[in-house]
């Protein structure tokens, strides 16, 4: 009989048994995935997470209370409720829920479920791409796009109102006071920021929407601005949005990015980021992504 | 890159961020969810879940430094969901794995081997993992706490009490050993 004394020896030698390799198509089959599954926002109340932590669950529980509550005092004031207009334009189907991200797209042309609220008014995405492209991102303020057969997946990312970030430790997201928020705005701050190598900034019009785009070639140097809330090394922070949301643009010194800011009208700028962390790969990156880019339009 | 821009690459979407992430964790991972479930093809399965959920989840997770904390919690409560409930699972064709093979100085005898199999399949799989966390993989209470999200103390009791209980089957083992000896 095995002694109580002994079972702990026991269990480590005999866990120390048995199989430590996990099989190769594990991870290639993750990488496929990854590709086209949509990640969560960060500001999102993931209800069919089995991860809740416990003050998310209070929060859910006082929340339903509210709303209970509330409805309740509604419904012995007014009586049937009344008929209501309806909203000015029809509501994405999925903003409070997952992502309306498409997954795989076929080769053709294609236009977001949800991205491009602004003003009230739905300004929708519309874009043509060849075979081997998936959509894995649709909010209405960010958009992304992936080849999906690129097994270093580089996103190609579509978002509204790009602003830029005072960057300031601890990295706050924080828009930079005096900076505009025009394309032309926009690339006149990358190009003359004093940590960043960039190339010349030149003029582009896409289907009516005319902007600028500016490469950034990496970083300078004697550059010593930090982000170490995010790195620990040299660091540029650019992009934020002026709606509340998750995304945060910073540059650590072995990127190559892509910047296009166009002026889709009515005040709303759209930014398009094409990153390499490769830097061999920027420019194969940025020829296939353009052909794309090239393709967009701003319905209204 | 440090591992903590990996982290945020990840979570601002980069895939390829994501698999150099586990890469180098994706071994050790597999082997403690076949020390759970205690079969190659749950473990496997239960993986490929865990990390999609990780993957798709990644951006709620607020402290980079709290990765793999987060990552294993994820797997383990995969694999205990797994083994709390029956799968179906598809065929794949696949390489066999790796398996480290028994020292000539093994501690462990055939018997005891098929002895402590049987007794791990009589305990409840958060017993199971909590085993594995402490004798496969190493961590104290305190890490398996932080793991589990439980507090330290109740880490502890925990693991305690599944050393009773495999203490306990095993006793079971060997008395059903002995009757079948005599009825023999």
């Amino acid at each position: 009989m095995i002694q109580e004394r002994d079972i702990g020896r026991l269990l480590d030698a005999f866990y120390a048994e048995g199989p430590r390799q996990a099989p190769d198509w594990l991870l290639d089959d993750l990488q496929a995935r990854v590709n086209t599954q949509a990640q969560r926002a960060d500001w999102r109340v993931s209800l069919r997470s089995r991860y809740q932590p416990t003050w998310r669950l209070l929060l859910i529980a006082v929340m339903l209370g509210a709303v209970i509550i509330v409805g309740a005092a509604l419904l012995q004031i007014g009586g049937r409720p009344r008929p209501r207009a309806g909203p000015e334009f029809p509501a994405p189907p999925c903003l409070l829920s997952d992502s309306c991200a498409s997954g795989e797209l076929t080769a053709g042309q294609h236009e977001s479920t949800a991205f491009g609220t602004f003003g009230g008014k739905r300004h929708t995405l519309t874009f043509t791409v060849p075979d081997g492209w998936a959509n894995v991102y649709d909010t209405d303020i960010e958009y992304m796009l992936r080849p999906r057969l690129d097994s270093q997946g580089n996103p190609l990312h579509v978002l509204t109102s790009p602003v830029i970030v005072d960057q300031q430790e601890p990295c706050t997201k924080t828009p930079k006071a005096g900076v505009g928020e025009s394309p032309d705005d926009l690339v006149a701050y990358i190009a003359s920021h004093p940590g960043l190598e960039v190339g010349t900034p030149q003029r582009i019009s896409i289907n009516g929407m005319s902007g600028q785009y500016i490469d950034v070639l990496g970083m300078k140097p004697d550059w010593t601005g930090t982000c170490t809330r995010y790195t620990d090394g040299q660091t540029v922070v650019l992009l934020m949005q002026r709606e509340p949301g998750p995304f945060l643009w910073w540059m650590d010194s072995t990127e190559q990015t892509r910047f296009v800011f166009l002026d889709a009208g009515e005040g709303l700028t759209i930014g398009v980021v094409i990153d390499a962390r490769i830097q061999e790969l920027f420019q194969r990156l940025v020829d296939d992504q353009m052909r794309v880019v090239q393709t967009m339009s701003i319905a209204k | 890159m440090v591992e903590q821009d990996l982290v945020l690459a990840a979570q601002r979407g980069d895939g390829a961020a994501f698999v150099d992430l586990l890469r180098p964790r994706i071994d050790r991972l597999f082997a403690l969810a076949h020390r759970i479930l205690r079969d190659v093809d749950g473990a496997e399965d239960a993986l490929q879940d865990a990390l999609i959920v990780v993957w798709r989840d990644l951006r709620t997770l607020r402290d980079p430094t709290r990765f793999d904390a987060w990552l294993h919690r994820v797997v383990v409560r995969e694999c205990i969901d797994d083994a709390s409930r029956e799968r179906r699972r598809m065929a794949k064709v696949r390489a066999l794995p790796d398996v480290e093979p028994a020292a000539p100085d093994s501690l462990l005898t055939l018997a005891d081997r098929d002895q402590i199999e049987r007794g791990l399949k009589r305990l409840a799989p958060d017993q199971r993992a909590i085993l594995a966390l402490h004798h496969y993989a190493g961590f104290e209470p305190t890490e398996i706490a932080a793991i589990l999200g439980i507090p330290p103390g109740t880490a502890r009791s925990r693991l305690h009490r599944a050393h009773q209980a495999m203490r306990a089957a095993l006793d079971a083992d060997a008395r059903l050993a002995v009757a079948r000896g005599r009825s023999a």
